[in-house]
């Protein structure tokens, strides 16, 4: 595929569109043929003469729109989604894309529940008259779902019930504790965790909230890197200027997302995809 | 055999026919009409039909409990709103089947009590009967509407 694309651009860049005469016409052609074949040599992987502009190895980009279509869905192949309300939103919108015979996220299972904490999420057993995860009727905690399940990439969005960005100290504990038994009960599992989605600026009357959340973001994301687990920051491409959530993608609470809201982090999320695949970090 | 003798014959057996006949098993409502019926008695939110897997591994119902199903979910996850209809293979089933749908809004009022007030209201009010091989779960603002019409449907 990515072959097919690079030359496909070739011939336009050596359209001779100046010839006069027929002896020009050949020497400027030949010259043109001359500089393909040198450009062609330089391109092949292994053959780069100039490794800054042709790097051994490079990926070739995918356009937004094949992106946004799914060209690189299957990165959601096996994976297990794990959150709250807002997840719970993504896996009713998600559904309802499959059955009307929609694409979306590949075939991605859900594991949310309303009002889950982190906290009960980095735990290994459910917890006691709290809210859980439920399989077949009966309480789980998100580790026994994970160790059920073997995802072959896990996507945990998690901490707003917990209050994440006003304590960050201690949610960040949870989320290694959870990065951390993850990593035992399904070894094979690519972590992705994701920045929390950004506050609308109804939730910030009375007190900003804003420099909290990017300041959770932010240090989630560093967490991330010391463990060595993916980071999805689908929070940017939420934002409006400001940086609160844009108005068309919040829901009347302004907590949890509208339609074009969910889109908009499945398209996130493929973005998100693209990225690691151009950086090497999965193939399709 | 003398005519009288037949024609008593005749009578008896159609009364057996008849008896039995009378004694057998209620043919069950069809649930798509019952659901039809129930969605015209009230305004139910975009509604999403749980399949036979998502009734398994969310709620713990297996398909070999029910013979027919018609389960529906508010499409918005923060809507609790739920019309889930069967009918059961047999009087276990049914139990059965009662059971798991009691422990899913026992789950779904842990979910929404110290979350979402207004829906956990709606829950509180809901309704899970049996009635034979009939079972359901209405959950709705427009409960009793929604009762009223369930009744007059299954009769």
């Amino acid at each position: 595929m990515h072959g097919e694309k690079r030359t496909a651009i070739m011939p336009t860049m050596f359209t001779c569109r100046g010839c006069h005469g027929f002896d020009s016409a050949r020497v400027r052609h030949t010259r043109a043929l001359l500089a393909a074949v040198f450009l062609l040599m330089m391109y092949v992987p292994g053959q780069a003469s100039d490794p800054c502009s042709w790097a051994v190895g490079e990926r070739q980009a995918y356009t937004p729109e094949e992106i946004q279509q799914g060209a690189l869905d299957s990165y959601f192949t096996g994976a297990v989604f794990a959150g709250d309300s807002i997840t719970s939103q993504l896996r009713q919108y998600v559904n309802a894309q499959r059955k009307q015979g929609g694409m979306a996220l590949s075939d991605a299972q859900f594991q949310t529940a309303i009002n889950y904490s982190l906290y009960s999420a980095s735990l290994y057993k459910p917890r006691s008259g709290a809210v859980n995860l439920v399989y077949q009727g009966r309480d789980q905690s998100l580790l026994q779902a994970v160790q059920r399940l073997q995802p072959a990439r896990l996507f945990v969005l998690l901490g707003a019930n917990d209050y994440a960005p006003q304590r960050a100290e201690k949610a960040l504990d949870w989320y290694k504790t959870l990065i951390t038994r993850v990593k035992e009960v399904s070894p094979d599992t690519d972590i992705v965790v994701q920045a929390l989605p950004p506050v609308s600026r109804s939730l910030s009357s009375k007190q900003d909230m804003r420099p909290l959340w990017d300041a959770f973001n932010q240090q989630l994301q560093e967490l991330c890197q010391q463990e060595g687990v993916a980071f999805a920051d689908i929070a940017t491409p939420l934002k409006d200027a400001e940086g609160y959530l844009q108005p068309e993608y919040a829901s009347k609470d302004g907590l949890h997302l509208s339609a074009q809201g969910l889109l908009a982090w499945v398209n996130a999320l493929r973005d998100n995809a693209h990225e690691r695949y151009l950086h090497d970090q999965w193939t399709p | 055999m003398t005519s009288g003798r037949r024609n008593r014959a005749l009578c008896a057996l159609l009364l057996m026919l008849v008896v039995l006949t009378g004694c057998g098993q209620k043919t069950p409502p069809a649930l798509p009409d019952v659901y039809q019926a129930l969605e015209s008695a009230a305004s139910l939110p975009p509604m999403t039909m749980l399949d036979a897997d998502e009734l398994s591994d969310y709620i713990g119902i297996d398909d070999t409990l029910y013979s027919s199903v018609q389960a529906h979910a508010a499409q918005d996850a923060l809507v609790v709103d739920a019309v889930m209809l069967f009918t059961a293979r047999d009087e276990k089933s049914a139990q059965s089947i009662e059971a798991q749908l009691s422990d899913y809004l026992d789950y779904r009022k842990r979910e929404m009590r110290d979350y979402l007030p207004e829906q956990y209201a709606v829950l509180e009010r809901a309704v899970l009967r049996r009635d034979g091989m009939q079972v359901a779960l209405l959950i709705s603002p427009q409960v009793d509407a929604l009762v009223q019409a369930y009744e007059k449907a299954i009769r």
